[in-house]
């Protein structure tokens, strides 16, 4: 079975076959595929149904690239900050290391507090 | 080397977070904010030798090793010069007659990667007493001789480029 559809001023056009086991829709030539009910046959094809892994990419992190001490915060939450801003002091090896933001953005959570160990890795604060 | 040489200063390792040029040198006469890690003081009086370098950009670990390095090349240019006998706290202070005698703190500035970085180096030469409670001694406490400071900077810079292979 053909069938053209209108979305938006654009024409698609559909194919619909049924097969034994399965209902395959065509869209433009690209193919998706559907079992019959009651068959068990491989449900491979069924994307439009799947769960995406659940990422909210509006928030942004700042990880911490060393381990270290956390031994001193500059901002707070709520806090705007701008790229190159000095955010935390981390300490090892008697080293003292002054992570600067890497974006613009507003600081929704600080996840550690000072005098805590931070391992290589560790979100440090969400920006949204 | 390009060397800058102030009066007095806040923090030299502050202002050496300023210049991006390796092998910049910030020589300061006195100290308003000499610090150590996690903000504790160092005393930076007049007739100390107080300086710092911006170092390559390097990876952290060869910059832990640079730490224990200046501490190395101080004790060592300590002994040769004035026969005094230092010993390390590992990684960054060198004490002579279980007194520090020397501080060292390495800084850098991290923006994903390293940005720059600075190591500050506070030696006690010519200080004659240290404000009560500290347990700190300088070169010309213990030698009762005065010490010339850009002799003894030019010593560590040399050492230091050194390790750099430069």
């Amino acid at each position: 079975m053909n069938l053209k559809i209108k979305i938006k001023n654009k024409e698609y056009n559909i194919e619909i076959l049924e097969e034994e086991s399965e209902v395959k829709i065509k869209v433009e030539g690209k193919e998706f595929a559907f079992p019959i009910e009651g068959n068990n046959s491989t449900d491979k094809f069924l994307a439009p149904q799947m769960n995406l892994p659940k990422k909210d990419f509006s928030i942004k992190e700042i990880k911490a690239v060393m381990a270290g001490n956390l031994s001193d915060i500059f901002v707070k939450e709520g806090d705007t900050i701008k790229e190159g801003q000095k955010l935390f002091i981390l300490s090892a090896m008697k080293m003292e290391n002054e992570i600067i933001a890497e974006m613009d953005g507003k600081i929704k959570k600080i996840l550690f507090k000072v005098g805590d160990q931070i391992r290589e890795g560790d979100i440090l604060i969400t920006l949204v | 080397m390009n060397i800058k040489f102030f009066e007095n200063a806040t923090s030299t390792n502050e202002l050496a977070k300023e210049f991006n040029e390796p092998w910049t040198v910030i020589v300061a006469g006195g100290q308003t904010k000499g610090h150590g890690t996690k903000g504790t003081s160092w005393f930076s009086p007049k007739g100390g030798l107080y300086f710092s370098v911006v170092l390559p950009r390097d990876n952290l670990k060869d910059l832990e090793t640079i730490t224990i390095l200046g501490a190395f090349i101080v004790s060592k240019i300590i002994k040769q010069e004035f026969n005094l006998e230092p010993f390390i706290k590992l990684p960054n202070d060198v004490y002579v007659n279980n007194k520090k005698i020397c501080g060292i703190l390495t800084e850098n500035i991290i923006q994903k990667t390293i940005k720059s970085s600075v190591i500050g180096i506070g030696l006690n030469t010519n200080i004659d007493e240290f404000e009560g409670g500290l347990n700190a001694t300088s070169i010309k406490i213990e030698t009762k001789k005065e010490v010339d400071n850009i002799k003894i900077l030019k010593l560590i810079l040399t050492e230091l480029k050194k390790q750099y292979g430069v």
